[in-house]
């Protein structure tokens, strides 16, 4: 892994076309502007760890009656 | 949906305006190319649902539905960076219980 260290308004760049630039600095937190192509995805980390999480609780419900999840859905 | 590798993977999913009236997205342009999605009707919007047991604890996952072309059937799970639409979405009011 690369560490690098970057100053406020510094940035850095990654191939092409993505640069990261350090807009907000304080004691906890650093606020950070990307710039990239529309087709780059790019997410807060733990929110693709909260998406995983919860697939995997649906993926598992043993005990779920698919009679009765109809008949629940009539209503 | 059930997964064709391992079979006794399956996921429920209903449509996402089920659970929330208005349910509205922008589907990235990463997910139209790679689905080959050409035109607005091409496309199924499923959530899946997380049933914790008791059916009225039942939520939906609106933050990560399930996008599909109809005409090849590829599909994707988009993630939204939208505050407005939980992971867990609870399906069935309190009221209604």
């Amino acid at each position: 892994m690369l560490v690098l260290t970057r100053k406020k308004d510094e940035a850095v760049v990654i191939g092409d076309d993505i640069e990261i630039i350090v807009s907000e600095i304080s004691e906890d937190k650093v606020k950070i502007a990307i710039k990239a192509p529309k087709s780059v995805k790019i997410f807060r980390k733990e929110l693709l760890a909260a998406v995983e999480d919860e697939n995997l609780k649906s993926a598992d419900m043993p005990d779920l009656d698919i009679d009765e999840l109809r008949e629940a859905f009539k209503k | 949906m059930r997964s064709l590798e391992e079979t006794n993977i399956c996921f429920i999913l209903i449509p996402p305006v089920f659970a929330y009236k208005d349910y509205d997205i922008e589907i990235s342009d990463s997910t139209v190319k790679k689905l080959g999605i050409e035109k607005p009707e091409d496309v199924k919007l499923y959530a899946i649902l997380t049933i914790p047991g008791n059916f009225k604890d039942a939520t939906a996952n609106l933050k990560a539905p399930i996008v599909v072309n109809v005409n090849n059937n590829k599909a994707i799970q988009e993630i939204l960076d939208d505050e407005k639409y939980s992971i867990r979405h609870r399906i069935v009011k309190e009221s209604d219980v």
